[in-house]
């Protein structure tokens, strides 16, 4: 389940799928990665079809094993062929069954994968703890996208919708947000929503407070500092402690606190 | 009606005053003619007149009923902006029995349109209300936020309904803070701002309250026959014929707007000249900008035109040669200045120290119409080159504001531009680009606003340069200019969160950076700023600004802010305690002491962009605040003889000491033009221990001594001693200075 930007416990993490072999169509591996000698003959993949470069379908698994983080697991050669052995076996209808060995394995690759995760997102929030690193961050982004900063440090461009109504804490909103990583590429699945019914206090602050900026159907982008995030609390996991994270928001609709029977003006 | 097509008899007689003016003249009238009647209505969404009969037509034709509505909804505001308020309504109403009618109760996106029709029905009462008031009941407390006193209507109804939608709507929609902000001002219309507005909706008093309390400034434009129904337009206060008292050229941006000029009569009257000055013909310019650039001692002007209009505004400005006898003559074509972009906002400054002012002006390009902005290099003969590119100025951007003045003290003039649609540029003067070091070289400019740290507002308008801390190095005020409607005026006052884009002042750290001190000094506020100028109110040295503000929308009303500073250090809004706060749109402003008392007056035009959005100018006649001053009419010889760009520094005993008072010859700030005679206030000084004037072009510092507080002087460049000036002045009229001040 994906939740908003919400604060404190309310957060639901994505699980990382592990071993998942999930193909990620729209990445690509480091550029500048040494390829090793391919076949150079064509392949065909069904009857009638063209035949496909073999080069390609090496370029595939590089880009798979990096896509996955392979090289993080610490594998002999013994070990990466028994692998690829293994998924040989699958495509030819004779998979091998995981038994309790094997799901060993599993438990132990899934821990070094996340060790790399972890690493890595430590460096990356390290580099917004070091001095100035934040503040250089958003002027950058600041200039490039022509958006506004608001005492509190939220950095902000709102496109204008209806004019007239906004939203007022105690009030609900109907909002959709995609969420990204400081680096504005990395989807944060489990900071966004479509169409969300929130009440504005449930908010992050800073998403709270550019909320209060826009009036219904108007958009806007949103970054927030750590401060105006999760802060020194809890961060979602996936999420890297201590960095901006981007909002892509849209309002949709206020629905005002008077209108709920619940909440008398 | 401004902005309107003349009659036959006034065309005749219009023709007739143009057939007497110099050839040249003539030529620039016709051109402008001809760019009127040339231009396709469909273009400029300011010519409603047309856009109705247009939209009449279409919605005649349509049959989808999403389109239909559309069209409407457009005609509805379009017939508000002509000003036919009642079709406006009626129309509108019309809309809102169909909606009701033919679609669910439970529909959102009914509710959606209801909201903004709602806001509609209101807004044409609150038209009604204002056109029956504030313009054909004018009295000079009309429209004056928080409105009191005279200001309130005597013919209440079209408020009276306001206040009964306005009340629904916000029933239906708490979060509508543009619908709470015009409730509360309909109430203030009506007399009974704040005890009878709903205390859920009201807006506290106190937050209009001054920081300050300012004497009021009555306004007594009617008084002394400057009182003028208009649009949107620019003002230059000026003495262009050099007999001592300051007089008035006014512009408005309608498409066949005279521009006028009004001769002070020295006795607290004004006669229009305009027909006998020979500019007749001389129509539209949003923003004036004078200067002598002949050198011939007599001050001329510059009209810019063509603004917000991107492709449907490419007109030609003027340059309109003061002869010296009390006429012009447009002399654009002749010096090399006729070009066609829109604009509303230059620069005269000697970039290359010649002694001979150069021209910059900054243009607005838009997508689809390019025009990057010039740079005209005074060949000393009367005409100009222009030689932006060669510069690297050929800049493109959708510029709204340009100011100049040598932010690092270097001795070159540097420029500041403000854009709608980029960064802030602060262009640092770098002198000759190679070896050539002639005026004549290709000159080279940095923009260093990053490294200044001066880029600001993401979106703004006008800007200026001035030394607000009287530490002898131009500090920069560039204001903010997007909102997404009147909402986030009142979301700034009450102090919650809101998108529009507030004011930056940046103190000059002396070392080409600059530091934003807004929210220090009491300025970080959602001001929606156009026309600007600053002067010293109440001559306590301390330079002061008035803004004027707004946007084309009917429903943006809200107050132009006057901010007084307190010792360099902060700002004070004494907008309400000097009756400063028209609602209505703000546009050229000029500070000047009008009558020579010796306090500095401010001149205001008022009025919006719609062919109905036209207001009163107003003339806010300064009560006097016993505080000394001194006036400082410079003349350059080496330099350019208006000695744009000469440094002032005024050393005064204060009795506890020596004091610093630094000033820089411009007409101010980038929209509204101050006369080139310098008014200064000394406060409480006694004595003026010298007078510092830096000459750019030649390095030198002259220094005068023996100057007397509270008079006028001439300095020329390099005299030997400076001139003192007869300077007689008139009392404001009576009834208008007893107005009963009313207190905030």
């Amino acid at each position: 389940m994906k939740t908003l930007p919400l604060s404190g416990a309310k957060i639901t993490a994505s699980l990382i799928l592990l071993l998942s072999f999930a193909w990620s169509a729209a990445s690509e591996g480091p550029a500048g990665s040494t390829a090793a000698p391919a076949p150079a003959a064509p392949a065909a993949t069904g009857v009638g079809d063209p035949p496909l470069p073999l080069p390609a379908f090496a370029a595939l698994g590089s880009s798979f094993a990096q896509t996955n983080r392979l090289g993080e697991l610490g594998w002999s050669e013994d070990q990466i062929n028994a692998f690829v052995h293994g998924v040989k076996a699958a495509l030819h209808g004779q998979a091998i069954a995981m038994d309790d060995t094997a799901r060993q394995v599993s438990a132990e690759m899934a821990r070094r994968l996340q060790q790399g995760e972890e690493r890595r997102r430590q460096q990356s929030a390290d580099d917004f703890s070091q001095p100035g690193r934040l503040e250089r961050y958003l002027k950058e982004k600041r200039k490039r996208y022509a958006m506004e900063r608001s005492d509190s440090g939220l950095v902000y461009f709102i496109q204008p919708g209806q004019a007239g109504v906004r939203p007022r804490p105690g009030d609900t909103v109907i909002v959709s947000c995609v969420a990204t990583a400081a680096d504005g590429k990395t989807k944060l699945p489990q900071l966004s929503n479509d169409h969300a019914h929130i009440k504005l206090e449930n908010l992050l602050p800073g998403f709270m407070e550019g909320l209060q900026m826009m009036t219904v159907d108007s958009q806007a982008r949103f970054i927030l500092p750590p401060a105006l995030s999760f802060g020194d609390g809890e961060w979602p996991p996936g999420v890297d402690r201590g960095t901006p994270l981007l909002f892509m928001v849209t309002l949709h609709e206020v629905i005002s606190a008077e209108s709920n029977p619940a909440n008398p003006p | 009606m401004p902005g309107s097509v003349p009659t036959p008899a006034q065309q005749a007689k219009i023709a007739a005053a143009i057939l007497r003016e110099p050839e040249s003249t003539r030529r620039m009238a016709a051109l402008l003619q001809q760019i009127n009647q040339s231009a396709n209505p469909m273009d400029n969404p300011f010519r409603s007149t047309e856009q109705v009969g247009k939209l009449r037509e279409t919605i005649a034709r349509t049959t989808d009923l999403g389109q239909l509505l559309n069209l409407r909804m457009q005609l509805t505001l379009q017939l508000l902006q002509v000003g036919l308020n009642e079709d406006a309504l009626k129309e509108n109403e019309a809309l809102l029995a169909e909606l009701r009618r033919y679609v669910p109760e439970d529909n959102k996106d009914l509710l959606r349109l209801l909201a903004q029709l709602l806001t509609t029905n209101a807004l044409c009462h609150l038209r009604m209300g204002e056109q029956a008031n504030c313009l054909l009941n004018h009295n000079a407390d009309s429209c004056l936020f928080p409105i009191q006193g005279g200001g309130v209507h005597q013919l209440q109804q079209g408020s009276r309904d306001a206040i009964t939608v306005l009340t629904d709507l916000l029933g239906k929609y708490p979060g509508d803070l543009r619908a709470r902000w015009l409730l509360n001002i309909a109430y203030m219309t009506v007399g009974e701002y704040p005890g009878k507005v709903p205390p859920r909706w009201l807006i506290d008093p106190k937050l209009f309250a001054s920081d300050y309390d300012i004497k009021r400034f009555p306004d007594v434009a009617a008084s002394v026959g400057l009182d003028f129904e208009e649009l949107a337009g620019g003002v230059i206060i000026e003495d262009f014929d050099n007999d001592g008292w300051l007089d008035i050229m006014k512009s408005g941006w309608g498409l066949n707007d005279q521009l006028r000029y009004f001769h002070n009569n020295g006795d607290g009257t004004f006669t229009e000249r305009t027909e006998q000055a020979g500019l007749i013909g001389e129509v539209s310019g949003l923003n004036l900008k004078q200067c002598d650039y002949n050198n011939d001692g007599w001050m001329d002007v510059l009209v810019l035109r063509g603004a917000w209009l991107r492709t449907a505004g490419h007109y030609p400005v003027s340059l309109l040669r003061n002869n010296g006898d009390g006429t012009f003559t447009d002399v654009t074509e002749s010096a090399g200045l006729l070009r066609f972009h829109p604009t509303n906002s230059a620069v005269w400054f000697d970039y290359n120290g010649d002694g001979w002012i150069d021209l910059f002006i900054a243009n607005e390009s838009s997508v689809r119409d390019t025009g990057a902005c010039e740079l005209f290099r005074n060949n000393g003969d009367g005409t100009f080159t222009e030689c932006a590119a060669e510069c690297g100025l050929d800049l493109v951007g959708y510029f709204k504001g340009v100011v100049s003045a040598d932010y690092n003290n270097d001795g070159r003039p540097d420029l500041y531009l403000s854009a709608q649609d980029r960064p802030k540029m602060l262009l640092r003067n770098d002198g000759p680009a190679g070896p050539d070091r002639s005026p004549r070289a290709p000159w080279h400019f940095t923009d260093v606003a990053d490294e200044a740290g001066v880029i600001d507002p993401p979106c703004s308008f006008s800007c200026w340069f001035w030394d607000y801390d009287n530490d002898g190095w131009p500090d920069i005020m560039v204001t903010g200019y997007s909102v997404q409607d009147v909402g986030d005026v009142a979301a700034d006052y009450l102090g919650l969160p809101h998108a529009g884009q507030k004011a930056h002042l940046y103190h000059n750290n002396r070392d080409g950076t600059f530091e934003d001190v807004s929210k220090a000094a009491g300025v970080n506020k959602l001001l929606h700023t156009m026309g600007c100028n600053f002067g010293d109110l109440d001559n306590d040295g301390w330079l002061d600004f008035y803004v004027g503000t707004g946007n084309p929308e009917l429903a943006m009303l809200i107050p132009n802010r006057m901010f007084r500073n307190d010792g360099g250090r902060r700002f004070q809004d004494v907008t309400a305690a000097g009756g400063f706060g028209n609602l209505q749109k703000g546009h050229g402003i000029a500070f000047a002491d009008i009558n020579n008392d010796g306090a500095q007056d401010i001149f205001s035009v008022v009025g919006g962009a719609a062919e109905a959005d036209t207001a009163h100018s107003q003339l806010f006649a300064n009560p006097g605040h016993g505080n000394n001053w001194i006036k400082l009419k410079l003349e350059g010889v080496k330099s350019n003889r208006a000695a744009i760009g000469a440094r002032i520094k005024v050393v005064v005993d204060t009795g506890a000491g020596e004091r610093e008072i630094h000033r820089t010859v411009d007409s101010g700030a980038s929209f509204g033009a101050n006369p080139m005679r310098q008014e200064i206030g000394l406060g409480q000084a006694r004595t003026i221990k010298r007078v510092e004037i830096f000459w750019p072009v030649t390095g030198v510092t002259q220094v005068v001594t023996g100057l007397a507080i509270n008079h006028l002087y001439q300095i020329r460049e390099g005299a030997a001693a400076p001139t003192l000036l007869e300077l007689r002045s008139f009392p404001w009229p009576a009834a208008a200075m007893a107005l009963d001040p009313v207190k905030p």
